[in-house]
């Protein structure tokens, strides 16, 4: 820009300037000559010009910065006059002391002694170079001698200093003079605005390029915070998803891959009990043995958080492929990890695996079903894995779907009874019924317990679905103690969750006091399992239904980890046997020492403790026979009387059933 | 709110940025009003700060011509500023071409105008880096890939080892650097030291900037450089370390000191 300015001044400036000094030219030239100034003075003007010519310019390679000032000139060299030099390091001096001269003197003294040159060729020329004082400001600028302060000092002293040391001493060569440095105040500024504005410009445009890259390291960081796990660094569920997304996106058709989704045995204890120090060197142990691992099979290891990890196999043919991975991952868990307390713990984990063929796949689907696999493996597994099973994931969903569809199905009355008679061994009279729990549903017709207590129970609902099943029971038995004779029992079943609610015998007594029913002709069945761990809080409820005078059965008496502590210690009045200690009672049955001989042990122990005894599930002859003879004294199952609807019951009560025909199966 | 440890520096031309300033003391344009402002009342405040930056810039090229002289080819300028006047590269590839630099500063600006000016420079390169973490610089791929430690390199920490607090350990920062140079390597530094400014008002003032004053005495600038051994004339004001002989009329001024020591 500042050459272009230079190679065609504006005219309006140029022009009338230019006239004038055409008319001073001569007198200029003459002067010097009339006035025989000193002789000293005139050699300085010429040397100074040749050293403008010249180009001391060579030796200062800083003026190359001072761009117009570069001219060519006569190949001979020749040093400046010491009067010139001696101005020029004046000159120097003063500017030094207005802004800061890079490379100092060695810089900018040839600078300036180039300047002074210019400036006496100028004056010598015909017309007058005024353009070589714009030239002169603006090298100025060039060699950074560029402060306002600069100017202000260059002018005083070249106006002092130039008209002797040029022997300048006429009217017209001080007016050719005065146009000079003005022109020199004008190429300086000149100068010094594009400079200045270039430099602003250069810096605003750093400082918007580091906001930029700022900004996009900020973006960079963000999204690598989005999609990685903070404490182990590796993707966490959205770094796998979105990796998975591409996955898939990309794969070739045919493609297959896998994944296996791994956790940590206990280790929620584990952190609980040494603390999240301990816990997060754990899970960085296992990200760095997985991350190994992935490393070397090829495959990619995420962390979901807490102590759910991944692992993506791509190009897999079969299942196989991500069990030997997976297999693999498990193995390198259980190594002892040194914590910095010093303490060494070993871990194992569990993994849910799935693998399929990539298209069609759904990535949120995928991850989905290795949750559900790995749901498998924790709750009821004994291999440390699981592939994923379509047919037992449609019967997951369709149980959910069951445990969806309950609460409108108990507020429409869909869940109602059934009866199965209970026999007096001794005399197969029908002394009661066991209430069993029927969903009426419009679509899948009914339903036994086995198909909806375990959703009732997942999802909550078991408590108000056992209380509406309570209440229906005591109303039916109220309704046939008018219909039958004599006092009969009612057996209703109860769901753990109901036997530990704190609120369950003010329930009972008020469905009690509703129905009219007696309370001793109520019986009610629980299971060993609502003793597990809170016993002592049960153990209250026990009593309090005990107090009100209803009969209490410990049920399925001898599976799971039976207690016979549970026999003297709880307040009961029966025990209802598990159908288990019925095997081996038939004569084609494989012999059962342990029943045949466990049984009369047991029946025998629950008598002297005063304790009636219930068999159940009773299917042939020869199993109720047998029991008679041990002195069993309830029955009930197919071979005695099936479950059946409530209307029937009244006219069962109190009669016989099944009491022929069962010589032929008479055991040995 | 504590921001997270990866949000990067501040960049912020609201607050006053030395290398900026620095910029503008030197009578460039490669600042901001608020540079500008403060360089102005730091002048008010000590008559001759501005000159004092003269001189100290006036130091960095005669230390990188002595040491060009001594036969050093690689330039590791920290804390370079915004290198557009009197900079290291066009001193030290003027004196011997082949030289190589590399400049480095905390701010993020300073470093995209520098790689501006050096996008034609194939010796020369800017990156961001932060003296208190040398490390970094010293194994930052743009550093490594242009100087070879396994000759001598010249490190340059011109007025800004007192931008770092006794806290940082500045004596275990120049020790890293140190151990990092072969024999023959150079280490020069200028430093500020305190003045006339008894009640402390441009340390003070300093503490308004990204970069709080740390000022030291000639003895503690002497103990930052154990392990070397500093070069005639030793630690001494900047303008008497090794003057031009052509001499010059910005006065001396004993508010900043000077020295260069060599890696035995």
């Amino acid at each position: 820009m500042r050459e272009h300015e230079l190679a065609a001044p504006p005219e309006s400036v140029a022009r009338p300037r230019s006239d004038a000094l055409t008319d001073l030219a001569p007198a200029t030239n003459g002067g010097a000559a009339r006035n025989g100034g000193p002789a000293r003075q005139a050699a300085a003007v010429h040397q100074a010009a040749a050293v403008h010519q010249a180009g001391a310019v060579h030796q200062a390679g800083a003026v190359h910065q001072a761009g117009p000032a570069h001219q060519a000139g006569p190949a001979h060299q020749a040093a400046a006059a010491p009067e010139i030099v001696e101005l020029a390091r004046d000159w120097f001096d003063a500017i030094a002391l207005t802004t800061f001269v890079p490379g100092g003197h060695a810089r900018g003294l040839p600078v300036l002694v180039d300047c002074l040159g210019q400036f006496a060729t100028a004056l010598r020329a015909r017309p007058l170079d005024e353009i070589a004082g714009y030239r002169v400001g603006s090298a100025l600028v060039g060699a950074n001698m560029s402060a306002p302060e600069t100017l202000g000092a260059s002018l005083t002293l070249l106006g002092q200093r130039l008209p002797p040391a040029l022997g300048v001493d006429s009217e017209p060569e001080r007016s050719a003079l005065a146009v000079l440095l003005g022109r020199f105040a004008t190429g300086f500024t000149d100068a010094l605005r594009d400079h200045a504005l270039t430099a602003a410009e250069g810096i605003h445009r750093a400082e918007r390029v580091a906001w930029r890259h700022k900004q996009q390291r900020l973006q960079n960081n963000l999204q690598h915070a989005l999609l990685h796990d903070p404490l182990t660094g590796l993707p966490n569920r959205a770094g796998l998803t979105r990796r998975l997304s591409q996955l898939l996106a990309d794969a070739p058709g045919g493609a297959r891959l896998g994944i296996c989704l791994l956790n940590l045995d206990r280790f929620s204890a584990v952190y609980d009990s040494l603390g999240p120090a301990a816990g997060d060197q754990i899970l960085l142990a296992v990200s760095t043995r997985l991350s190994a691992l992935a490393a070397r099979q090829g495959n990619v290891v995420a962390h979901l958080g807490g102590d759910e990890f991944a692992l993506l196999i791509e190009r897999t043919t079969s299942a196989e492929d991500v069990i030997k991975a997976t297999d693999e991952a498990l193995a390198a868990l259980p190594e002892p990890i040194c914590l910095d307390d010093g303490h060494e713990i070993s871990i194992s984990g569990r993994a849910g695996i799935v693998e399929r063929s990539a298209a069609g796949t759904d990535p949120t689907e995928l991850l989905r079903a290795a949750h559900i696999t790995l749901g498998w493996v924790t709750r009821n597994s004994r291999s440390p894995w699981a592939v994923f099973d379509p047919r037992r994931n449609a019967a997951d969903l369709a149980r959910h779907a069951l445990g969806a569809a309950m609460p409108a199905a108990l507020r429409n009355g869909e869940f109602t009874l059934v009866y199965q008679p209970l026999v007096r061994l001794i005399d197969r009279t029908v002394v009661g019924a066991e209430a069993l729990a029927r969903w009426r549903h419009p679509q899948h017709g009914l339903l036994g317990p086995a198909q909806f207590i375990a959703a009732a129970e997942d999802t909550g609902l078991i408590e108000p679905l056992g209380l509406h099943l309570l209440r229906l029971a005591c109303a039916q038995a109220a309704e046939w103690q008018e219909l039958a004779s004599g006092p009969h029992l009612v057996s209703v079943n109860l769901a753990v969750a109901q036997v530990r609610h704190p609120a369950l015998p003010a329930l009972v007594a008020d469905v009690l006091d509703r129905s009219g029913l007696p309370a001793h002709q109520l019986q009610l069945e629980i299971t060993e399992n609502a003793f597990d761990d809170t016993g002592g809080a049960n153990l209250t409820n026990l009593h309090a239904l005990h107090d009100l005078g209803i009969r209490l059965a410990l049920d399925d008496f001898g599976t799971g980890y039976s207690s016979f502590a549970y026999l003297s210690e709880l307040p009961i009045q029966a025990v209802k046997l598990a159908t288990g200690f019925l095997r081996g009672l038939n004569r084609s049955d494989a012999p059962r020492r342990s029943n045949r001989t466990i049984l009369p042990a047991l029946i025998s122990l629950c008598h002297d403790l005063g304790l009636t005894i219930t068999a159940e599930g009773i299917e042939t002859a020869a199993q109720a026979q047998h029991l008679t003879r041990l002195g069993c004294d309830l029955g009930q199952g197919f071979h005695l009387a099936s479950p059946t609807e409530p209307d029937q019951i009244p006219g069962l009560l109190g009669g016989i059933v099944n009491a022929t025909n069962e010589s032929p199966d008479e055991p040995a | 709110m504590e921001l997270p440890d990866w949000v990067p520096e501040g960049l912020d031309v609201n607050v006053p940025n030395a290398a900026r300033m620095y910029d503008y003391a030197l009578g460039g344009y490669h600042n901001f009003a608020i540079d500008r402002e403060f360089v102005e009342k730091a002048e008010s405040a000590m008559p001759g700060a501005k000159l004092l930056g003269h001189t100290n810039r006036a130091f960095l090229g005669r230390a990188v011509q002595w040491l060009a002289k001594a036969g050093i080819r690689q330039f590791l300028d920290i804390g370079s500023g915004i290198p557009t006047l009197g900079n290291v590269h066009e001193v030290a590839q003027e004196a011997a071409p082949d030289a190589r630099v590399v400049y480095v500063d905390i701010d993020p600006v300073a470093v995209e105008h520098s790689r501006a000016i050096l996008a034609d420079n194939s010796r020369a390169v800017a990156i961001e880096g932060d003296l208190r973490r040398p490390r970094e610089i010293l194994y930052h791929p743009d550093v490594v890939g242009l100087l070879d430690f396994a000759q001598p390199v010249a490190v340059l920490t011109i007025a800004v080892l007192h931008f770092v607090s006794d806290d940082d350990d500045p004596a275990g920062i120049v020790g890293e650097i140190r151990d990092a140079l072969v024999s023959g390597s150079f280490l020069a530094m200028s430093h500020g030291t305190p003045v006339h400014d008894e009640r402390g008002t441009i340390q003070s003032m300093y503490r308004q900037t990204t970069t709080p004053l740390h000022l030291r005495t000639a003895d503690q600038i002497e103990a930052l450089l154990a392990g070397l051994e500093i070069v005639e004339p030793g630690v001494v004001p900047v303008s008497d370390w090794h003057p031009d002989p052509a001499g010059t009329t910005v006065p001396a001024h004993p508010g900043v000191l000077a020295a260069v020591a060599r890696k035995p």
